[in-house]
């Protein structure tokens, strides 16, 4: 493996993957830089096996993913990643910075069903392409774009009802 | 979609931007960690390590490495020859040259800013010096392999470097010197192939995208612009920008792939042109996604704008939507760039007007 070969992967990747991270972990920046170091160690091991027939995105997406998991599941309470959001982080407003009304939002992106929530997370709050999220997700990018739009639909009626 | 939800929704994102601090030093710790191959000590970053064991003294190692050296430093002379040496040393191998012209590019941008953190004046041959970095590092693209990815990492060096000077407050003194800049950047641009100009200007045109926060992808015959409130797309067809080809609403991989008929702007200044009609609907897609209101303008290859509506989708049915992406290549490849000048002119005026009526 080449130093420059993983550097760049690293570069590439690594400002989408804390954000994933520190939306699961309602913004706890140091638990969120704890489980990054994790994930890309995760993937530095596994750098000269991985297959350049899959995406990138879905293999760091995958690990990432996984790994978050696996954290949750030590406690062997719950390994559903939506409720990894709570496990892992202790309080939103202990550790958000944030204001109120952006309290909301992420509230009503909470209440969402949880594959909803991750699309809306994915698109919004970690800037996935729609062609990044297809495949990651088995969908088409066209059905994507269609499933999104009613959610933020669905989004903004949660919000004018909070 | 309530542009006030997405507008929290982008400050959240940008909130859960790592620390530089924490990003550098993971980097390190992780790439420390795979084995040195002994073939790397000809690297350019391991140059350093030769160069600064051939200088003869302290001060020369201080001269060579420390950020406080800056052009008007006596020891600024025992920098350049360090430079030149690296550059002798790198010369051989396409890759490494191009790495240390990156290198000495950014250590010039580095001593500007280290004068205009000292209160120092920048003087024309300041900003030239930082010119001659980017012209030579334009130049030593061409020997490798990767070039879209060099040429945005130099444009996008250039051009935070160009903003940053534009911010200063006495920046009217220094707009000869950034026009002169512009003008030579330009003219070395020019002279390269078509092929390395368009790669070129397609990375200016990325980074271009990036800073007004407009999301694009790049098909086989379409730039397409994502994500388009509805509002806006009215806002600009009733000033003109954009010319309104059809009143019913068509699926959007309907529109990519086919060459317009005619060539149109979509401008007040080219009315004399008559508007493109869009082509006939493809016979293979089926289905009408209510929520995508294409407009198209331009010569080939076509731009697409696709929205997002809060239109009720009642009337849609649950049913699967057909496979668009098999009529139409959706991803945007980091090898496909537009390579008619005209064309990427035109985007980039676009996406200026998209943003503009974007904040209004």
């Amino acid at each position: 493996m080449k130093r420059r070969d993983f550097a760049r992967f690293y570069e590439k990747h690594v400002d989408r993957i804390y954000k994933f991270v520190y939306f699961r972990v309602a913004g706890n920046r140091e638990r969120a830089e704890d489980l990054t170091q994790d994930i890309f160690t995760k993937a530095l091991k596994a750098f000269d096996r991985y297959d350049p027939k899959i995406s990138e995105s879905a293999w760091i997406y995958t690990i990432a993913r996984n790994h978050i998991i696996n954290e949750a599941a030590k406690t062997k309470e719950m390994t559903d990643l939506a409720d990894v959001e709570f496990k892992l982080a202790s309080d939103w407003d202990e550790h958000a910075e944030r204001s109120f009304d952006r309290n909301r939002v992420l509230t009503a992106i909470e209440d969402l069903p949880p594959d909803e929530a991750d699309l809306v997370r994915l698109k919004y709050l970690e800037g996935w392409r729609y062609h990044e999220m297809a495949e990651i997700t088995q969908k088409t990018s066209g059905a994507l774009r269609v499933q999104m739009t009613r959610i933020l639909k669905k989004l903004k009626e949660k919000l004018k009802h909070k | 979609m309530s542009r006030e939800v997405l507008r929290h929704l982008k400050k959240l994102q940008k909130r859960a931007k790592p620390d530089p601090g924490f990003r550098r030093a993971l980097k390190r710790h992780l790439v420390s960690q795979i084995p040195f191959a002994w073939t790397s000590l000809l690297k350019p970053l391991a140059v350093t390590a030769v160069v600064v064991l051939l200088l003869s003294s302290g001060s020369a190692v201080y001269a060579y490495q420390s950020d406080e050296i800056t052009p008007r430093h006596p020891l600024y002379a025992v920098r350049m020859g360090a430079e030149q040496f690296e550059i002798a040393f790198n010369r051989s191998n396409p890759e490494y040259y191009l790495e240390t012209k990156v290198k000495h590019l950014e250590r010039r941008i580095a001593e500007v800013e280290t004068m205009l953190r000292k209160d120092d004046r920048i003087l024309q041959q300041d900003v030239a010096r930082v010119t001659q970095g980017v012209v030579e590092a334009i130049d030593a693209v061409e020997g490798v392999q990767e070039r879209e990815r060099w040429d945005h990492q130099i444009q996008q060096t250039e051009v935070s470097f160009a903003q940053r000077i534009q911010k200063l407050p006495d920046s009217g003194t220094y707009r000869p010197m950034l026009v002169e800049h512009s003008k030579r950047i330009g003219r070395q641009i020019y002279q390269l192939t078509p092929e390395r100009r368009a790669s070129y200007l397609n990375a200016e045109l990325r980074y271009e995208a990036e800073l007004l926060g407009i999301d694009w992808t790049l098909t086989d015959r379409a730039v397409v612009v994502e994500d388009v409130e509805p509002e806006v797309v009215v806002r600009m067809q009733e000033s003109g920008v954009m010319q309104e080809q059809e009143a019913d609403v068509k699926a959007h991989s309907e529109t990519i792939g086919r060459p317009p008929t005619q060539s149109s702007v979509g401008t007040q200044q080219d009315s004399q042109r008559s508007s493109t009609p869009v082509t006939e609907p493809a016979e293979n897609v089926e289905w009408q996604q209510e929520e995508l209101v294409p407009v198209q303008f331009g010569v080939a290859p076509t731009v697409v704008v696709t929205t997002s509506t809060e239109d009720s989708m009642d009337e849609l049915d649950e049913q699967e939507v057909p496979d668009a992406s098999a009529t139409t290549t959706e991803s945007a490849s980091s090898t496909q760039v537009l390579e008619d000048e005209a064309t990427l002119q035109r985007v980039r005026v676009f996406f200026g007007k998209v943003k503009q009526q974007t904040s209004d």
